[in-house]
């Protein structure tokens, strides 16, 4: 039991050489992702690290990661397989004429097809298999990362596709057979909450969901990200963006912002937040002009706010 | 161990979250793996894998601190065995018999007979002297589980289980004897032991008063919502009204759900033959991309009129919630309501979450008398560029118009051009045509003219409507 706590917190030691500062929630999922061997799906608003949790886990475990990015219209000839129509061609015109050979001196067609039966099916086996990131990342010799990004984007019937490798780790392709993993890879799905995901692929999963994190931990990222940061501005910034959270916004500034932020601010060389500074520098943070024109009157009690926050 | 998960679980459950049985082995997996020893661990541990949505991660939070901080307060002697607990149990249990021995010290004969009790070997609740704490707790807890508490559903079984486990815990053989004691002579005693009854009495129904609150009125929760469904919604007390948002919005899940696999299995069409052999000519006409034939369909628009003059104004509420929850499936609906004029609220009801929206348009527009003419015709007048014959308009009301103008010719050019006219009434058959309801006149120019007093009613009709649609 306390071997468990002692685990996580190595974890999350590990997780922050890679500059990934994870909540302990966080690092249980994945440590009982790893026990468990099943695919975690992360849910939250944009922008909170979800996939840079994946590139971090795959630098940590030091294994390759695969990426598949969902869209609309994905499908199976892009997420999972497809056959190398050209090479198959090639062999064909290249083949013809052992073809004629075998076909020789057979007499009528019905004898013809016989001996063509004789051939396994050569042009769909694995040697004209051109595998997609889901099929690379089952392949893969040493194990692997497997990141399937915005979930939500893709459509219904992709969900189902996924399913089967969610649960067994392994695909069925029609004309081969059932391909299981080498090593069974680490999954990692992420989702925007969009639409709902269908409970089928949920009940596959462990679930987890990263809001936006505590003014301590965002702290602390901001410094493994931009460690250049004077700690005074540091704070300052990152009480500023929390209390810009509390506004209603179209779309909140998320963690990518603030550090973007933090990283626009030290190209200014600037050591604590003045208005005519945030002015300028607010579209780094707020993406929508709505937001920029609610928050700008308040500016000023807001810069107040943080520097008292400082003290 | 896994006696607690499974009633943890349990407990979820009756907080609706749907646990499968798959999930309950991977929080096994999970409790072994990490111990219950830190609860922070196990509440993130468990989360993962019972709490699948953002919403229900606030249920399991809150079931979570429930369940664990109850057990850890209360639960003496609950099947846990959890070591942390029971470690913390014995020195109160022990306290409290040091306790009971100055009591005794204080007042001599008490204490005599309360030695001589718990020599005994009845199951009349003996060494816990005085009705004090833990102990009796302990035993009524004991008991509790045996006559089966966890399976306390209703309100009205708490009368039942308190026998039960008044039973088990030997009432009957204890009352007899108070009775013989006080024919004896005995009153000290007798009431010695009638205290320790009352207080193992208090003990017995906070026990089940808690489960029931574990419980959380589960099954009396089914059932309200089965009735919500099937009664009148112009009948409704208030304070029902206020639970059927969520009730809607589950109904409205389904539908949605149902529809849309029916949508995406009719997608794929048949091989597209003359593409493909094009196509494919560069390969020598071998087929190795392959194209189909694929269906265009012509996404339909919906038009939703809502009376919400004080007549009927809840029950458009209900029908205006249950077109917000549809919009999954339905994005090309467009909400108008009306008094007098007919105003257009689609705008309104995708800014705001439903239950703000529909208060705005209450006070902005609400609660006037309906006057179905001008209503009409400015609805006409609103949409009839829009309407050709993959239109879908659907009209909520009563059709009583207080005898002004009915806006009849409006609505029979609405029923030319929109492919389907639909008019949902409230009203039960037997009261249309009565008085000033004009709803005779409206038959003639709508499709179907149906009446939907109740949610299920409206689930039914709005089922149809959708297969139709598709």
């Amino acid at each position: 039991m306390s071997d468990a706590r002692k685990n996580i917190d190595t974890l999350i030691a590990q997780l922050a050489e890679q500059g990934y500062i994870a909540s302990s929630a966080i690092a249980t999922t994945l440590y009982i992702a790893q026990q468990l061997e099943r695919p975690i799906l992360i849910e939250g608003p944009p922008g909170v690290g979800k996939t840079e949790l994946a590139n971090a886990t795959a630098a940590m475990l030091n294994k390759p990661m695969f990426r598949l990015q969902c869209y609309e219209g994905l499908d199976e000839s892009k997420a999972l397989y497809d056959w190398k129509y050209s090479k198959q061609l090639l062999y064909v015109q290249v083949l013809k004429e052992q073809l004629q050979e075998i076909l020789d001196g057979a007499e009528g067609l019905n004898s013809a097809v016989e001996r063509l039966h004789n051939f396994d099916d050569i042009f769909y086996s694995e040697r004209f298999l051109e595998p997609r990131p889901l099929l690379k990342a089952l392949q893969s010799d040493s194990g692997a990362v497997l990141l399937i990004d915005e979930i939500d984007k893709a459509d219904y019937e992709f969900e189902s596709l996924l399913l089967e490798i969610l649960a067994d780790f392994k695909v069925t392709l029609p004309e081969i057979g059932t391909l299981s993993a080498v090593h069974k890879p680490l999954v990692i799905l992420t989702s925007n909450n969009t639409r709902d995901l269908s409970d089928a692929l949920k009940r596959r999963c462990l679930h987890l969901y990263i809001p936006f994190p505590e003014a301590k931990l965002e702290n602390q990222i901001v410094q493994s990200r931009v460690p250049e940061v004077p700690e005074a501005l540091r704070r300052q910034l990152v009480d500023f963006v929390h209390s810009v959270r509390s506004f209603d916004l179209k779309k909140q500034p998320a963690i990518s912002e603030t550090i973007d932020w933090a990283r626009s601010l030290l190209l200014l060389h600037s050591d604590s937040l003045s208005k005519q500074l945030v002015e300028d520098t607010l579209n780094v943070l707020l993406k929508y002009e709505e937001d920029i024109a609610m928050v700008t009157p308040e500016l000023h009690s807001l810069i107040k706010k943080s520097e008292s926050g400082l003290l | 161990m896994d006696n607690t998960l499974l009633q943890f679980i349990r407990h979820l459950r009756h907080h609706g979250l749907p646990v499968s049985t798959a999930e309950t082995l991977d929080a096994m997996q999970v409790t072994a793996a990490l111990g219950y020893s830190d609860p922070i661990l196990l509440r993130d541990g468990l989360a993962s894998c019972l709490a699948k949505t953002v919403d229900d991660n606030d249920t399991f939070a809150l079931c979570f601190e429930q369940f664990f901080h109850l057990d850890h307060s209360q639960d003496a002697s609950s099947s846990d065995s959890q070591a942390a607990n029971t470690e913390q149990n014995l020195p109160s249990s022990e306290q409290a018999n040091e306790g009971e021995g100055e009591v005794g010290d204080g007042d001599g004969q008490a204490s005599g007979e309360g030695q001589g009790d718990s020599a005994m070997p009845g199951k009349g609740g003996g060494g816990g002297g005085g009705g004090q704490g833990s102990q009796t707790r302990a035993e009524v807890m004991r008991a509790a589980a045996e006559a089966g508490i966890e399976n306390i559903q209703f309100r009205t079984q708490r009368g039942v289980f308190r026998r039960r486990i008044l039973d088990v815990l030997g009432d009957k053989q204890r009352q007899i004897e108070i009775q013989a004691l006080r024919e004896a002579g005995n009153d000290e005693r007798a009431n010695w032991l009638e205290q320790i009854r009352d207080a193992q009495i208090a003990a017995v129904i906070d026990v089940i008063n808690r489960q029931l609150l574990l419980n959380n009125d589960a099954s009396s929760r089914a059932i309200r919502d089965d009735i919500l469904q099937n009664s009148s919604l112009s009948a409704m007390e208030s304070y029902h009204r206020e639970r059927l948002p969520p009730l809607i919005r589950k109904l409205a899940k389904k539908l949605a759900s149902r529809h849309r696999q029916r949508h995406r299995h009719a997608r794929k069409g048949k091989l597209d033959l003359g593409k493909t052999l094009r196509r494919n000519i560069a390969y020598g006409g071998i087929p190795f991309h392959r194209f189909w034939k694929t269906t265009r369909k012509d996404k339909s628009e919906i038009f939703v009129l809502c009376d919400i003059s004080g007549s009927v104004s809840a029950w458009s509420r209900v029908l205006l919630l249950f077109m917000q929850a549809l919009s999954d499936v339905l994005p090309s609906t467009r909400c108008f309501v009306f008094c007098g004029r007919s105003i257009e609220v689609t705008d309104l009801f995708r800014q705001y979450p439903a239950d703000e929206a529909l208060a705005i348009v209450q006070q902005r527009h609400g609660l006037g008398s309906s006057d179905y003419g001008l209503a009409l015709n400015t609805f006409r007048d609103q949409i009839a560029d829009k309407l050709n014959r993959r239109s879908c308009v659907i009209i909520l009301g009563d059709g009583r118009g207080n005898g002004g103008d009915t806006g009849i010719a409006a609505l029979r050019d609405i029923y030319h051009r929109a492919r389907l006219v639909l008019w949902f009434n409230p009203e039960s058959q037997f009261s249309w045509n009565t008085g000033d309801s004009e709803i005779r006149r409206y038959q003639s120019a709508a499709h179907y003219v149906a009446e939907c007093g109740s949610l299920r009613k409206l689930e039914r009709l709005l089922d149809g409507l959708l297969s139709l649609l598709r």
